[in-house]
């Protein structure tokens, strides 16, 4: 008997068959967005804060949005363009002028012997929540330890305290831009920083770098409770 | 020369659609690949704003979102139209923030339990909404412990990406 060849399939239609899936997911693909400014929200104390604890005026950049998208740097009013540099130069303040924020010197030897303090408390420490914030704090040490190591000797490290509020009627929109140039104020200084000291640009540092110079320049930049306007 | 002689007439050869297939399914692949469903269909307008210093959401998984925008086309007649919260699939108050954020926590909780503390909340506000709306989510936010937000935005012109 002769080997009878089984029949070759049509593919012919397959295209059209995958045409129909394609056009499909074309319809239903919705690019979103998935990128974001990252913040975290202070927890809500039970009691008020002391507003005993005196900042000095100088170490303190106050921006107020007003309603009607007015930017106001202590007392001012400023461009949405100029904030970066007013920001920069005011965390950075090279000219040690004596209306910008004061510097604190962290020198090696205190951030040794307060990690070796704090590591001490935790051995002894019981208490589950004590730990906690013991450990956080150990954290902290050791990342200004490390930016003592990895920077070489004394640490200047700015006072200077951001203080951002605004009103009922501000547009999202403008305040997500200044927060956005004082981010980017943070970033530019941070990286001419690296690039410096490291010379790689700040985010091609290892997380340890990075972590170091967080530390000396860290971001404060704190949210006042909005002003209500009764409208 | 015989061997050489062309056999049909002058006409062109029609060309091979045999490779269709392959180009169609190679777009076919990137398609499936890039799709995310979405889960909720928007209600309002967005018109999000644009950020440089921006970080990518990588898990998606533990992030619930809060739309806040005008009601969008059809229902703008019978929404009015001021900014609105959307959650899921409805409009909400601000009141029902707590109560989706335990929505998101317990959802989160199912899968993982040791990753409840990373949810995240992501923002995905309209330009033009006026910050009290958005002062009072906040707040709810920092009521139901949610401290960890996400302003969404579109990448600016001089974005650095973390």
């Amino acid at each position: 008997m002769p080997k009878r060849e089984a029949p070759e399939i049509n593919a012919g239609s397959m295209a059209d068959i995958a045409f129909l899936l394609l056009i499909f997911f074309l319809v239903t693909t919705t690019m979103d967005s998935s990128y974001g400014v990252e913040r975290l929200l202070p927890p809500i104390e039970e009691e008020q804060p002391d507003d005993n604890q005196k900042v000095n005026e100088r170490n303190i950049l106050s921006v107020l949005v007003n309603g009607s998208d007015q930017i106001l740097a202590n007392g001012k009013l400023v461009e949405l363009a100029d904030l970066k540099e007013q920001t920069k130069e005011f965390i950075l303040n090279e000219d040690n002028r004596d209306d910008l924020p004061e510097f604190k010197t962290i020198s090696k030897k205190d951030s040794d012997d307060s990690v070796n303090s704090i590591r001490g408390l935790v051995k002894s420490e019981k208490d589950e929540d004590k730990l906690k914030s013991l450990k956080k704090r150990l954290r902290k040490a050791e990342a200004k330890q490390l930016a003592c190591e990895l920077f070489g000797g004394d640490l200047k490290v700015s006072k200077g305290i951001i203080s951002m509020q605004n009103v009922d009627q501000t547009s999202y929109g403008t305040y997500l831009a200044v927060q956005d140039e004082m981010a980017s104020a943070y970033y530019e200084i941070r990286n001419a920083f690296a690039m410096e000291k490291l010379g790689k640009p700040f985010l091609r540092c290892t997380p340890e770098e990075i972590k170091a110079i967080k530390k000396i320049y860290p971001k404060a930049i704190s949210e006042a409770e909005p002003i209500n306007t009764g409208n | 020369m015989a061997k050489f002689k062309k056999k049909g007439g002058d006409d062109s050869p029609g060309i091979s659609t045999a490779s269709l297939p392959d180009i169609v399914f190679m777009l076919l692949f990137f398609f499936m690949v890039a799709t995310v469903m979405r889960e909720t269909d928007l209600k309002v307008d967005l018109d999000l704003p644009s950020a440089n210093q921006i970080e990518k959401l990588e898990r998606k998984d533990l992030v619930g979102y809060v739309y806040v925008g005008r009601p969008s086309g059809k229902l703008a007649a019978s929404m009015g139209d001021a900014h609105r919260i959307q959650l899921q699939d409805d409009f909400k108050e601000v009141k029902d923030v707590p109560e989706y954020v335990e929505l998101v926590r317990e959802g989160i909780r199912k899968r993982n339990e040791k990753e409840v503390g990373k949810m995240i909340i992501a923002l995905k506000v309209d330009a033009e909404a006026k910050m009290k709306l958005i002062g009072d989510i906040k707040y709810k936010l920092r009521e139901s412990n949610a401290l960890r937000i996400n302003y969404s935005t579109n990448v600016g012109k001089n974005a650095s990406i973390e």
